[in-house]
């Protein structure tokens, strides 16, 4: 007897499996149309509108006429590169160290030269204010060294400053990137080279320098992108005097009402990035495999004598007080006034200054600012993972996809800002457009904290599991969700302290007068007024800042898997 | 002649080597035998110039190579992963200690030929190293050592990366290289380096007795960074001087025992009084001594037959190796682990065996 006769269910099963099949593939049609379309539109079509905003002849012909524009362009130039150049230069012996050596704290260290890669370019502009400022600790102790009558050093607003909070910011990428691929290289390499009759420095140089070229060319090239698009430091540091073309951006826009002209320098400002953007995919993707590989610990050895212990003390002091030392004037200078300690500037946060800029109490852009960073986390949270699900899931798309959802983190956040502003116009009396901003920034991040995650997974986990007799959902319980799930934990502090410390974008969308700024934006208003309270408010809010961002770094290092994720 | 003087060394205030001497004349293949841990690693490198000794001294045809950085020692080292470089081609690898040595560049192209060659890797010049097996990546790491005629050649568990098979046949190549000085690989071949017949001296880790059998002229048993014996591999099989390298060297029978008399060569053991034919030392009589009965010790006795050393027991197990017989034998309390050669008619596992032991595969060891 043909029992399916008897049993509608089971005739109609196949009838309803597909139906149920039709329903997800729409389903998941729909999300993975979403990420796209959010894409779409609030990142092509912004960068579509500058490019559109740019074609009139007149802002070429006023561009390429003027001296003044190509100075820009030359000084933003060579700025990177001289910042690059430094970045190597005191980077590259912590990279040997931490990738050769063992000593006690090494972990701690190696995090703390990734915390001020996490800071927010405000805080990093209000520290380096804090420690090297008029009445900062080093000109103080200075003066009271010396009996000087004025502080000797002024680096206010001058190129130096600049210059040392690139280092400040950068140094990391060295330590992470080629210290990392140092570490894997065989020593044995070197030590054949030198039984071979090459000298130290020349085993460096025939051997352990060729096999560091890609590391080395991929952290120059995110260094230089970095400081290449380097916003809040130039602006808040520099002052009028210096000018690159993301600074030229907003004043051009902002203080001489020329978005044609803006539209012009984001038009130079995307070709470079996404040049330098993709050459530095291409040299990242390169120093992922290493040739020789060998287990971590088996490279690095306790320093030995007293020669190299001394040396390698002396780098690492120097390392940790250029590290430290600025947020350390931060958060002490927030809570001293004239007459000593006192929390006289943190007191006066909820109270609204007369003759305030911000025509809000201060303490009432930290609400905002953690309410964007809530919102950006689900809103990102939800497109980032959407993404990373297509990508995993879509092998096929994936040359065409992956490079898409990579292009916001090449793009600056001065040009996104701009392209909101010209495109979306009517929403700046919204806080919407904030978010969405937020929000875009913090996606590239989700997607590359949850996809290699998702990659990694070795199948033979799986496997494993499911020999030893677990379904296939209990598979994805017991294995993909634990480690996916811390992921996307790591992906959710990723786009919390994004959004705390989003400056370029914002200072483009907020309206002054608006009641939806946030904590970077009063602080950089603060800085840029004179008188004592207003710089002690930049301080504590700058501290407040901080302390949100380190907690958000110290999360995500606890969290994560060593090594996997790419930032 | 290179002459290791007390040398000692710590990590961590750990010792690791405690006042190694040692000398190794012209010619020579050492082996350093020893389990991971033993020290003998670190010694190489010592030798090599890659760690320092804490103290001691290391001498070369009577120079002090203290003060001699590594890079100007002239020394060849194989490495246990073979360390190539990964960035050049496999000519470019064995060139670089000529290159180092600033060698004209045809003198040197023809010398990295005729170093492939030897080590049976002609035209593989151009190859990439991390295209090359491990066997070929073994070869590349002995050329390249070579090339440059080093006044001592290291080697550093050369084969230890390898499987069985392949470590079998290159070891036996690796020792005709060695003692001949690089034997032409086809007969006739032109050769220009001009180091015919004459033997690299050597020094050979490994942690795998047959190995340092097959290979060395003189073995150095290390264990917890001291030498504990240092003979040629006969002497160091027939009469190893303690139940350590006895056992590090795959032997299994150790017997407690006191010498029975003044002056007789026999010793008590549980096995009851056994002849043995060297007697070590000058132990007095009835001081305890440790007694080995190497596995080819044992001979089947018919019923009647009459010898020394007389055993009876049970066969226990019987296990058919290919060129061997390996046996087990409980008698008494003891139970002796023999070999016999393929063709010996032995009884059935569980019937008894009446057995006399060689007293010249007895020895007597240090307890």
């Amino acid at each position: 007897m043909n029992s399916r006769l008897f049993n509608p269910a089971a005739a109609l099963s196949p009838l309803l499996a597909g139906n149920l099949r039709l329903r997800g593939l729409l389903l998941g049609t729909l999300l993975f149309l979403a990420p796209l379309l959010f894409l779409a539109l609030f990142f092509f079509y912004p960068l579509g509108n500058i490019l559109l905003t740019s074609l009139t002849v007149e802002a070429f012909s006023r561009l390429l006429s003027r001296a003044y524009y190509l100075g820009i362009l030359w000084f933003t130039l060579w700025q990177a590169t001289l910042s690059t150049v430094l970045t190597l230069l005191i980077g590259l012996p912590a990279a040997y160290i931490f990738a050769r050596y063992t000593f006690p704290g090494k972990g701690t260290l190696r995090a703390l030269t990734t915390v001020p890669f996490v800071m927010p370019t405000v805080v990093v502009a209000t520290a380096f204010r804090a420690l090297l400022g008029p009445a900062g600790p080093v000109n103080t102790l200075l003066v009271q060294t010396f009996d000087l009558a004025r502080a000797p050093i002024q680096v206010e607003q001058t190129l130096a400053v600049i210059l040392i909070a690139h280092v400040f910011y950068n140094v990391t990428i060295v330590v992470r990137l080629v210290g990392g691929f140092w570490a894997t290289l065989n020593p044995g390499v070197t030590e054949a080279a030198r039984v071979l009759g090459a000298s130290r420095l020349r085993a460096f140089w025939e051997v352990t320098l060729p096999l560091l070229r890609p590391p080395l060319i991929a952290a120059s090239l995110l260094i230089y992108l970095f400081t290449f698009t380097s916003f809040g430091v130039i602006l808040l540091l520099g002052g009028p005097t210096f000018s690159t073309l993301e600074t030229e951006i907003y004043r051009q826009y902002v203080t001489f009402l020329r978005p044609d002209v803006a539209a012009v320098l984001s038009l130079l400002q995307i070709v470079f990035t996404f040049g330098l953007m993709a050459l530095y995919v291409r040299w990242q993707q390169r120093s992922a495999v290493a040739l020789d590989f060998r287990p971590r610990q088996t490279t690095a050895r306790r320093p030995e004598g007293w020669l190299e212990r001394t040396a390698i003390a002396l780098l690492l002091g120097g390392l940790t007080l250029f590290l430290v030392a600025p947020l350390l004037a931060l958060v002490l200078r927030s809570v001293t006034g004239a007459e000593g300690l006192t929390l006289a500037y943190y007191q006066a946060l909820p109270e609204l200054q007369r003759g305030s800029v911000t025509f809000v109490p201060p303490l009432l852009a930290v609400r905002n600012s953690l309410l964007y960073a809530l919102l950006t986390v689900v809103v990102s949270g939800f497109f980032g993972l959407a993404s990373a699900i297509l990508l995993h899931r879509r092998r096929r798309w994936r040359s065409l996809l992956d490079p898409l959802f990579m292009l916001p983190l090449g793009a600056s956040a001065v040009t996104l800002g701009f392209g909101y502003v010209i495109s979306y116009d009517t929403l700046r009396t919204s806080p919407l457009l904030v978010l969405i901003g937020h929000s875009l920034v913090a996606f590239p991040f989700v997607v590359r904290s949850v996809l290699p995650v998702m990659e990694g997974i070795p199948p033979r986990l799986r496997e494993a599991a499911a020999v030893l007799g677990a379904s296939p959902s209990r598979v994805w319980m017991a294995i993909d969700l634990p480690i996916v799930g811390r992921a996307i934990l790591v992906a959710a502090v990723f786009a919390f302290t994004v959004s705390m410390g989003e400056f370029g974008a914002t200072s483009f969308i907020v309206r002054p007068n608006s009641g939806y700024v946030t904590l970077p934006i009063v602080i950089a208003r603060n800085l840029g007024r004179p008188g004592p309270l207003y710089f002690g408010q930049a301080l504590a809010l700058s501290t407040i800042l901080m302390a949100v961002s380190a907690a958000g770094f110290l999360a995500i290092e606890r969290v994560r898997f060593a090594d996997v994720g790419e930032f | 002649m290179l002459e290791l003087l007390e040398i000692s060394k710590s990590f961590d205030d750990q010792p690791v080597l405690r006042d190694i001497s040692l000398q190794i004349a012209e010619g020579e293949v050492v082996a350093l035998l020893g389990p991971s841990g033993s020290g003998k690693t670190t010694l190489l490198r010592i030798v090599a110039g890659l760690e320092r000794a804490d103290s001691g001294a290391l001498l070369l045809d009577g120079e002090n190579l203290a003060t001699v950085p590594v890079h100007r020692r002239g020394f060849g080292m194989v490495f246990q992963d073979y360390a190539l470089f990964p960035h050049r081609t496999v000519a470019e690898n064995v060139g670089f200690g000529l290159k180092m040595h600033d060698w004209e560049r045809e003198a040197l192209a023809g010398r990295v030929a005729e170093m492939l060659a030897l080590v049976g890797m002609a035209g593989f010049g151009p190859r990439r190293v991390y295209d090359l097996s491990g066997g070929e990546q073994q070869r590349v790491a002995l050329a390249r050592a070579l090339a440059p005629e080093p006044a001592l050649l290291l080697l550093d568990e050369p084969l230890g990366a390898l499987d069985r098979a392949l470590r079998e046949r290159l070891l036996l190549e690796l020792r005709d290289i060695l003692k001949e000085g690089g034997a032409p690989p086809r007969v006739g071949a032109q050769r220009m380096g001009g180091r015919e017949g004459r033997p690299v001296t050597s020094l050979y880790v490994t942690h795998d007795q047959a190995e340092a059998f097959a290979i060395a002229d003189r073995i150095v048993v290390m264990n917890e960074g001291r030498i504990i014996q240092d003979d040629p591999p006969s002497a160091l099989y027939r009469h190893p001087r303690t139940p350590f390298v006895a056992r590090f060297i795959g032997m299994h029978n150790l017997l407690e025992g006191r010498w029975a008399g003044e002056g007789a060569e026999t010793v008590a053991t549980a096995l009851g009084e056994l002849r043995v034919d060297r007697r070590s030392g000058d132990q007095k009589a009835g001081g305890p001594v440790v007694l080995l009965i190497r596995p080819e010790a044992g001979r089947l006795l018919g019923s009647d037959e009459s010898a020394p050393n007389v055993v009876e027991g049970r066969l226990k197990t019987v296990s058919f190796r290919g060129r061997y017989q390996q046996v087990e034998v409980a008698a008494r309390d003891v139970l002796l682990q023999l070999t016999f050669t393929a063709e010996e008619e032995l009884p059935h596992p569980g019937e008894p065996v009446r057995l006399a032991l060689e007293p010249s595969a007895l020895a007597v060891l240090e307890g």
